[in-house]
């Protein structure tokens, strides 16, 4: 700490009649004049109007404050504003403490004017304890490097490559198949407009293959990426293809003689193909692949036929993997989704019967360039069926597979069921659905549409589907929901209409956090839905949920939007409040490395190193860590014991100390106030960025200075703002617990309870509810068995 | 444990619980449709079944219904159950609320007279014995008959005396 | 040799005592001892149990009490689909702490308890998991020219989630082991209807529509028997057949051959 005298500044904020109504500003300021190293106290009418703000500025100025104290309002809303003002006077804008005598005393205690002052008293004398103990912090600015990685090439992926590389970023497209596309490459028609499919994706696909940006890498996989936003080092494997890309005119001689057949995993396994192929016609790169599994020509001695006839040389059966390193700064995860598997539900015999198909197996029968050309029949005998069935949410909506509703399924029936049609007119065609989820522009018209053309809509869950060994035909049993009548309905094709369930893809090398269902986890499913909690990392697509093409291209775009937000800067700001290592009290445990849900810390050789960029502040490894070793700047254990200290000053017992992590406990109480609901007046609440951040030896702390009662409150259990924190909140309590018993501290004397932003009626419920029982028990608290002067 | 559960909680806590375990139904219908008794006998509608226990105001009064015995146990409902609903072991505790009160079928009366005076379900004859022969088969095991009736009339009177207990 | 308690059930013994002779000749050959002990009725997972559910786990209980061969329980080998899933499923019942005390309690007065639960194994599930496919090809001394549909009936797999051994609706262990003897399967519309055998405590006219169904689409198929594993469904099917045969058309008597005789003759015993 710097030597220069501490010199306060104590500014109170009537905030117009807001405050000043219930509480006496200037008694408050008064009062303050006395608190240690306080040199300047004043009131403003408006702290933070542009006059209030002048005032505040030439206060500090005048009298020379290098610590400064607004009593008014929430920080939540108004911290960066006073930051700024005391910047612009010349102070590090860390050294500012914003004091909420508004949504924490008068807005709640409207009734109890006077109880109301004395409480905003404590609250002035918390926050002037606690700026005493303010360092300066700088801001970080990391430097921003102009490309994007894009992880999976479908239309999400190459929608967002085209969106950055046209905004003259670089594009790094990585594609884990030999050709990019997705699953929109292999579908027929579109809803709800009917376009061909791979004619409006394939010249997308073309554009990105040929875009001076974009360096497209299919047939490989992302091994590697280490750093943090903007400075991202990537590595990417690329696997051997066996054909050289530049020179392949895809002529396809090679096939021709190519001995080797074996099912077309692109044509969902009902067509064939050689060893060496191109997935489909417009496959981009516009090259054959060797699928060494099946190539015989890995073997020299064995087989060169396809070497041999290939004219421009393109074929090198030596080829290696070849591994490339990107610097890259930000990221988007494209990956995709994959069908669900009909093995999963096995009453609908898919597997054993042949008339019964997938979705995917059916788009690839009517699509024109697929392996009928475009002819419905049936696989048993090859015949056109006359009797088409559809069954709905097939591994969807199912608690024993996919409990989710997959989105896009139902209009893909009903587009199929009008391709059908228009192609088969005298087709039955019957969908059996549960509920038909036509919730997107112009769905209801296609839907109505479907009806009208004759498609036959009955509400039954199919129970099973029986197969009549002589004819091959189905039989669908199930209960017409609408008749309550059962049905034993008899069909010669069935089509599954799949869900989608995660890609079973490995691990990207990235600590990216997931849904129960094993999808992306977005930053926030309305604000951020696109971010992931990670900076500089991105969702677009099937990755982050099921959806249809029309929701992955709007997605993807709103990826690349924010991801060229972020790289238009040329540079990243880190906020000042990340957390130091105190290197001589550190024996490299690596508790605080598991603690950190980002991967900001790791230890090497026994010594722990911190990469600033990626740590978010939240304070959780600072609390566990054994040795005090860490340091969470701006809410450091001095700093939070000193609030604590200061607010027990008088009638401990009374006081009811409630920890509140800044995102949803915190909001939790600001709404509280901007409701006004009224409440007792024994709460102190303490900010910390994160309810991971109080240790065992802050609530210890609150106790032998005789706090009445505690509460440690964060985010509901999966809503934590940094993914865990909450959670080894939680896991300390049972250690706390043990502590209070042996310390003869009753137990109802501390509750954690998870209170979101929008929870302001359960935050008055409980603090109510917490400062009656308090009142209520308050005889029956000991005085701490230590002296304050030795828990401080 | 059904049985246990049924022996020592009361009839309104049984609806309560039931109730509980089926309100996640979301009408499919996977059950009905599943169901082999529903194919040929359309007022035992499994669906149904479960919204009218949703809506029931009593025990009694949904063991007014007699399809509470229309069951095969083959239990396809529950093996289906995209909701993951029991509704087998629905009916069993149902089943056993209406033996309590002596609303169970004749043949089942039949099958536990049949059970407490053999210890079998299906009793030796001569018939068999004289196959048995034939066939050089060794004598069959049997077990001490009135070890099995004292073991019976135990558990039967296990659940009167214990609610007996709890009304007090 | 693996000793094994040998669960018969009622109706095995006592109706279709050739499935007992006959499982008793295979036995040794797949290095199985049989044990037999003083069992009671299973009992009944349909009648029994939906009567009285802690009736028809006591009963159980003391059933897997009699194996319990000091601290090293028998594993029991159940022939009847019904008895198997009695057994299995009380067994897992009794992992509960609490419901083993209550039942412990009940057998408490006969001087018998269960200290550790036994192993409960179905023959058809036993002889793929436990035997292996392979070791029974290694017997079979004569191909069985036969072409038959299978039924494996409903207390086989479910409920699935407790007992554990195949799909129910796609099980397959029948199937592999009667290609290895040479029979040729003749699939079938009803293959995994249910044979109504428990409708007979309700209404015996129900449960002869349900069977109506199934047998109407074996007899379509024509095949020369049906193969079982259960003689619950057995007694059922057949009993049924007979009535069904004089009033349906569509109805052809049909033989039915149980696993254990398929296979004991096909290792060249003669039944």
């Amino acid at each position: 700490m710097s030597e220069e005298e501490l010199r306060v500044g104590v500014f109170v904020c009537k905030c117009g009649k807001n405050i000043a109504h219930t509480i006496d500003c200037d008694a408050v300021a008064e009062y303050a004049k006395d608190l240690p190293d306080v040199v300047f106290t004043g009131v403003n009418m408006f702290s933070c109007s542009d006059p209030g703000q002048q005032e505040i500025e030439d206060k500090i100025q005048e009298h020379n404050l290098n610590r400064v104290v607004v009593a008014a309002c929430t920080p939540r809303t108004h911290e960066p504003i006073f930051r700024e003002c005391v910047k612009r006077a010349g102070v590090n804008q860390y050294l500012f403490e914003l004091a909420n005598i508004r949504e924490h005393a008068s807005w709640v205690h409207q009734k109890e004017p006077e109880k109301a002052t004395e409480k905003a008293k404590d609250i002035v004398n918390m926050a002037v304890s606690k700026a005493r103990l303010l360092e300066p912090l700088e801001d970080l600015e990391v430097n921003m490097e102009p490309a994007s990685l894009i992880i999976g090439a479908g239309i999400a992926g190459i929608r967002a490559a085209l969106d950055i590389a046209d905004q003259g970023y670089q594009v790094v497209l990585v594609e884990k198949k030999p050709t990019i596309g997705g699953i929109m490459a292999l579908i027929d028609k579109t809803f709800p407009t009917q376009d061909c499919s791979i004619c409006i994706l394939g010249p997308l696909m073309t554009e990105v293959g040929r875009h001076p940006n974009v360096k497209l890498i299919s047939n490989a996989v992302v091994e590697r990426i280490d750093g943090y936003v903007g400075n991202f080092d990537v590595s990417v494997r690329k696997f051997a293809r066996f054909v050289d890309e530049s020179l392949c005119k895809n002529c396809g001689d090679c096939a021709d003689v190519c001995p080797v057949t074996v099912p077309n995993e692109f044509d969902e396994n009902i067509s064939w193909r050689k060893a060496i192929y191109i997935p489909f016609p417009q496959a981009v790169p516009s090259a054959r692949v060797i699928d060494p599994d099946d190539c015989l020509g890995m073997n020299p001695i064995t087989c060169g036929k396809c070497r041999d006839v290939c004219e421009p040389k393109a074929i090198n059966y030596d080829d290696q993997d070849e591994v490339f390193d990107y610097k890259i700064g930000t990221i988007i995860v494209s990956t995709g989704f994959e069908i669900a598997d009909p093995l999963d539900n096995p009453e609908f015999g898919w597997g054993r019967f042949k008339n019964v198909l997938t979705s995917m197996e059916f788009e690839r029968i009517i699509n024109a360039a697929g392996p009928t050309d475009g002819h419905l029949v049936r696989p048993s005998d090859h015949v056109e069926p006359q009797k088409i069935a559809f069954i709905q949410c097939v591994g969807s909506r199912d608690v024993n597979n996919n409990p989710y509703c997959s989105v896009f399924c139902c209009m893909e029936t009903i587009k199929s069921s009008l391709l059908i049609k228009e192609h088969y007119p005298d087709a039955e065609i019957t969908v059996y659905y549960m509920d038909i989820r036509a919730a997107g522009k112009r769905f209801e018209e296609i839907y109505t549409s479907s009806r009208e053309q004759g498609v036959k809509y009955i509400r039954s869950s199919i129970a099973e589907i029986k197969e009549d060994p002589l004819t091959k035909n189905l039989f669908l049993s199930g209960e017409d929901t609408t008749k309550g009548k059962y049905i034993n309905n008899e069909h010669d094709l069935v089509v599954l209409s799949m869900g989608a369930q995660k890609s079973n893809e490995s691990e990207l090398p990235l600590p990216l956090s997931r849904t129960p269902e094993n999808f992306y986890m977005e930053a926030h499913p309305k604000l951020k839905p696109v971010d992931t909690p990670t900076a500089g990392v991105f969702l677009a697509g099937g990755a982050e949920s099921p959806k249809s093409i029309h929701d992955s291209v709007t997605q993807a775009s709103a990826a690349a939007g924010r991801a060229i937000r972020l790289m238009s800067q040329g540079m990243f700001p880190i906020e000042g409040i990340t957390v130091q290592v105190i290197a001589d009290n550190c024996t490299g445990c690596g508790i605080c490395v598991e603690r950190c849900p980002y991967g900001a810390l790791e230890v090497i050789d026994k010594k722990l190193k911190v990469t600033t960029a990626l740590c978010s502040g939240c304070g959780t490894c600072v609390a566990d860590c054994p040795r005090d070793a860490l340091v969470a700047p701006q809410f450091t254990d001095e700093q939070i014991k000193s609030q604590i200290s200061a607010a027990l000053e008088t009638n401990p017992e009374e006081k009811l100390i409630a920890f509140v992590c800044n995102w949803c406990s915190y909001g939790g109480s600001d709404l509280a106030g901007i409701s006004r609901l009224q409440q007792p007046t024994n709460p102190r609440l303490i900010r910390t960025m994160c309810s991971g951040r109080i240790s065992r030896d802050i609530i210890q702390h609150a106790y032998n200075n005789g706090a009445g009662s505690i509460l440690l409150s964060g985010c509901h259990p999966a809503d934590c703002h940094y993914l865990s924190g909450n959670h080894w909140a939680e896991k300390r309590v049972k250690r706390i617990r043990s502590w209070m018993k042996r310390e003869g501290i009753d137990d109802w004397r501390f509750r954690l309870e998870w209170v979101s932003a929008g929870e302001g009626k359960r935050w008055q419920n409980l603090m109510t509810e917490m400062s009656e029982q308090l009142i209520a028990n308050k005889e029956t608290i000991k005085p701490p068995v230590k002296t304050k002067e030795e828990a401080s | 444990m059904v049985s246990i559960v049924a022996a020592q909680q009361g009839r309104e806590e049984i609806l309560d619980r039931l109730k509980r375990e089926l309100y996640v139904c979301f009408e499919c219908g996977k059950c009905s449709g599943s169901c082999v008794v529903f194919r040929v006998k359309d007022d035992m509608n499994p669906r149904l079944f479960v919204s009218s226990i949703l809506e029931a105001s009593s025990i009694d009064e949904i063991l007014e219904d007699e399809n509470v015995w229309s069951c095969a146990i083959c239990y396809d409902c529950t093996e289906r159950c995209d909701q993951g609903i029991d509704f087998t072991h629905t009916l069993f505790e149902l089943k056993n609320l209406s033996t309590e009160i002596g609303k169970q079928p004749q043949a089942i009366k039949e099958e536990l007279a049949t059970l407490h005076a053999t210890g079998r379900t299906s009793p030796i004859n001569a018939r068999a014995l004289k196959k048995r022969e034939a066939l050089d088969l060794p004598e069959i095991q049997v077990p001490d008959l009135e070890a099995i009736q004292g073991l019976i009339d135990r558990v039967t009177s296990y659940g009167t005396s214990e609610k007996k207990v709890k009304e007090e | 040799m693996t000793k094994m308690a040998l669960f018969l059930g009622c109706i095995i013994p006592t109706k279709v005592p050739k499935v007992e002779k006959a499982m008793r000749l295979i036995a040794p050959k797949l290095g199985l001892e049989l044990v037999d002990f003083p069992f009671s009725c299973c009992p009944d997972p349909t009648g029994v149990k939906s009567a009285n559910e802690l009736l028809w786990l006591t009963l159980a209980a003391r059933n897997l009490a009699l194996v319990q061969n000091g601290d090293d329980p028998l594993p029991i080998l159940a022939l009847c689909n019904g008895c198997f899933e009695t057994l299995k499923m009380a067994a897992i019942k009794l992992q509960d702490k609490q419901t083993l005390a209550l039942v412990n309690d009940l057998l408490k007065p006969d001087g018998i308890e269960i200290k550790k639960l036994p192993e409960v194994y179905h023959v058809l599930d036993f002889l793929i998991k436990e035997v292996g496919i392979d070791k029974i090809k290694e017997q079979v001394v004569q191909s069985l020219d036969l072409r038959l549909s299978i039924h494996y009936g409903c207390h086989y797999t479910k409920p699935s989630n407790l007992l554990g051994t195949e799909k129910p609706d796609d099980p397959y262990f029948m199937h592999e082991i009667l290609e290895v003897l040479g029979v040729e399967i003749q699939p079938y519309l009803e293959e995994r209807l249910c044979c109504g055998a428990a409708l007979r405590f309700v209404n015996n006219d129900l449960a002869l529509e349900v069977l109506k169904e199934k047998l109407t689409s074996i007899s379509a198929v024509k095949p020369d028997g049906v193969a079982i594993v259960c003689p619950t469904c057995f007694e059922a099917m057949d009993r049924g057949q007979k009535i069904l045969s004089r009033k349906e058309e569509s109805i052809q008597k049909t033989e039915f051959f149980f696993l254990e005789e398929l296979l004991a003759k096909s290792m060249g015993f003669d039944l």
